[in-house]
């Protein structure tokens, strides 16, 4: 008969055992929460850096054009290239002609559903080419303001624009008429800041005309179009993009234009070194660089920058339709003979539709102080 | 055939080996068991430690990241004195020259303000120089100075902005910013503005009798009570918190200026171990400042 065995050793173990177990358990906890926290922190890190790195990526490949179909308050979401743990994502808002908000944000994942996602945001200003804009109507040469004409330097809100222009309207006028010499009729309107016509000196106008000349050569570089064209009708339709002017951005707005017309603010540029006709009645909007002289006819109303080389011509019977040029008008009259404009019509300053139509070209560059958020 | 007094003597010898061989264990057991504990304990405290101090840099890290050079008002060895964000937004519109209007939208949206704090008279507005001629100024001119101006009162206001296009697209009441006097420059509508608010971080001697890294700010009149983040450290005499601004090139700066480009804090710790020397830990932070070119 086997008698049952008495020992202890077993018990001893076993309990040995379990407390080690138990320690080995408060151990592996605290490590893994160490880890995770530590991993949490990683990839929250990786994540704020990796939204800074996106987000100057972002402004180093800022496509002016999309940027500029947009209208204050409206944002727009870029497609950002990531690899897989990470997700990407980069929206930009635009705050007026010049300013935008630019946001990127970035998740870390884990591989699991756990993720750190942070944000940061800058705000950015759009940067142009300078263009010489002393006034409502800027010649370095001699112009002939005739009867019922009129330049006006109170800021001008284009028709319609009233809430995309509510953060670049100004209140103040600028200077209406600058010039080397200036002949105003009677019944001709020149008003603005200060005295109607500010004239420049012999060496203040060689300075405007190096400024124009600059700002020829900058403009046609960043041309959307370079045509040798001596016509350009606004009213022309462009067989690429249906319904939308072949040349210009549509200056309308509300229910009846094509939205896709009114958000193109196209640079334009005449090469033809002789005269060009600007004609048309469709309400235009964009940038007009042209090399030679140029002539507006009857009927044209247009929402932008105009630089030109040589001289400016309106001549308007009093049957003809009125003439609008709204924004900035700058001429260099490179071969002296002196720009004329009479009969209806009105140069008027519009900071908002200049700075909406350059801002076709703009470079971001993020504003340096106090332009920066970040969300946890 | 084995008897069974012969089997209870096998017991007895039996017992007599592994008694011994079972102490042994045990003491092993137990010797493993301790280090065990003592290591856990370390690695605890070291890890307690260290969440303790990440979690201070990270608080200061929310004050300091936003900061221009600008916003680093004045440092000693164990404090320094900064203008903090409170709230970050864009102004949709300016109803009187001492008001001004920001959005404070909510949800995703990237123009919803940022807010870190509840902005309160005696903040500060900073903002841009604005954009005043008509084809815009040069950015050389515009962006590398601020304006700023001090918080009467702030509260939000449902019936600003009604019109904005920002206001539609962001969502929320805006906040209405009424300041001390009238602004001889106006912020851009649409342009960037923040809210600042002065704050102190100081390693202190609490009633406790030690040192804490603490925050208090200014409400215009007054300084708050210091409140404890961190702590205990070090005492300041051991360098338990330190700070250095420096500029571009990493040299120290001994006073406050637009060169200043880095912030340098450390913070050191020593936590009482048992068995042991108090276990130290220093974490060194630098921020590098914003607006630097």
């Amino acid at each position: 008969m086997r008698r049952r065995r008495r020992g202890f050793s077993l018990v001893i173990v076993l309990v040995i055992t379990t407390a080690m177990l138990f320690v080995a358990v408060a151990f592996t906890d605290a490590l893994l929460q160490a880890a995770r926290a530590a991993r949490l922190g990683w990839q929250g890190e990786r994540a704020t850096h990796d939204a800074d790195a996106t987000l100057l990526d972002a402004l180093a490949s800022w496509d002016p054009r999309s940027a500029a179909a947009l209208r204050p308050g409206e944002s727009d979401t870029l497609p950002m290239a990531a690899p897989p743990m990470l997700s990407r994502e980069l929206v930009r808002a635009r705050l007026s002609a010049r300013v935008f908000l630019v946001e990127s944000s970035v998740a870390v994942r884990d591989g699991g559903l756990r993720a750190s996602r942070r944000s940061i945001g800058r705000s950015v200003r759009l940067d142009w080419p300078y263009v010489p804009a002393l006034g409502a109507l800027t010649v370095s040469g001699v112009v002939n303001i005739g009867e019922n004409a009129a330049v006006l330097g109170a800021d001008a809100v284009p028709s319609g624009w009233g809430e995309e222009c509510a953060a670049d309207t100004r209140s103040s006028p600028v200077v209406a008429l600058t010039a080397h010499n200036a002949v105003t009729h009677a019944l001709a309107t020149v008003s603005g800041h200060g005295a109607p016509v500010r004239l420049l000196s012999d060496s203040a106008r060689a300075l405007v005309a190096d400024s124009v000349e600059r700002a020829i050569t900058q403009l046609t570089a960043l041309a959307t179009t370079i045509t040798t064209d001596s016509v350009l009708s606004t009213n022309t339709l462009d067989a690429a993009v249906p319904a939308c002017p072949r040349w210009f951005g549509d200056a309308r707005r509300g229910a009846l234009p094509n939205p896709v017309c009114t958000r193109r603010w196209p640079v334009v540029v005449a090469s033809h070194t002789g005269g060009t006709r600007l004609t048309g009645d469709l309400p235009a909007q964009g940038v007009l660089v042209v090399h030679g002289d140029l002539v507006v006819d009857p009927g044209v109303r247009f929402a932008g920058v105009i630089v030109v080389r040589g001289r400016l011509s309106v001549a308007l019977s009093p049957a003809d339709m009125p003439v609008s040029l709204a924004g900035a008008l700058v001429v260099r009259d490179q071969g002296g003979v002196g720009s004329a404009l009479s009969g209806m019509v009105v140069v008027q300053s519009s900071a908002c539709a200049a700075r909406f139509s350059l801002a076709g070209i703009g470079s971001a560059r993020p504003i340096q102080q106090h332009g920066w958020s970040e969300r946890p | 055939m084995v008897s069974v007094r012969s089997r209870s003597g096998v017991a007895v010898v039996e017992l007599l080996i592994a008694l011994p061989l079972a102490l042994l264990l045990s003491a092993l057991a137990v010797q493993v068991l301790l280090t065990q504990l003592r290591v856990t304990r370390r690695v605890e405290s070291r890890v307690h430690n260290l969440r303790e101090l990440e979690h201070g840099a990270m608080v200061l890290s929310a004050d300091v990241r936003a900061a221009a050079a600008s916003d680093i008002e004045s440092w000693t060895d164990s404090s320094v004195m900064l203008y903090a964000p409170v709230l970050a937004g864009v102004v949709c519109g300016i109803p009187a020259p001492h008001v001004v209007d920001v959005v404070a939208g909510e949800g995703g949206h990237p123009l919803r303000a940022v807010q870190f704090a509840v902005p309160r008279t005696g903040d500060r507005l900073v903002y841009s120089h604005p954009d005043t001629a008509a084809l815009g100024t040069s950015i050389a001119l515009i962006d590398t100075a601020s304006l700023s101006a001090v918080v009467l009162a702030v509260a939000k206001e449902p019936s600003a902005c009604a019109s904005s296009a920002l206001r539609a697209s962001s969502g929320g009441a805006p906040w209405r910013i009424t300041l001390h006097a009238p602004l001889a420059v106006s912020p851009d509508v649409g342009s960037v503005v923040m809210l600042t608010r002065r704050t102190e971080w100081r390693s202190y001697l609490a009633s406790d009798a030690q040192y804490y890294l603490g925050r208090r700010d200014w409400n215009g009149v007054s300084w708050t009570v210091i409140q404890p983040v961190v702590g205990p450290l070090l005492p300041n005499g051991l360098g338990g918190f330190r700070v250095r601004v420096a500029r571009a090139d990493l040299s120290p700066l001994a006073v406050a200026g637009r060169d200043a480009r880095f912030v340098t804090m450390e913070f050191r710790s020593a936590r009482p171990h048992t068995g042991g020397a108090p276990l130290r830990d220093t974490l060194h932070a630098t921020f590098a400042l914003r607006g630097g070119r």
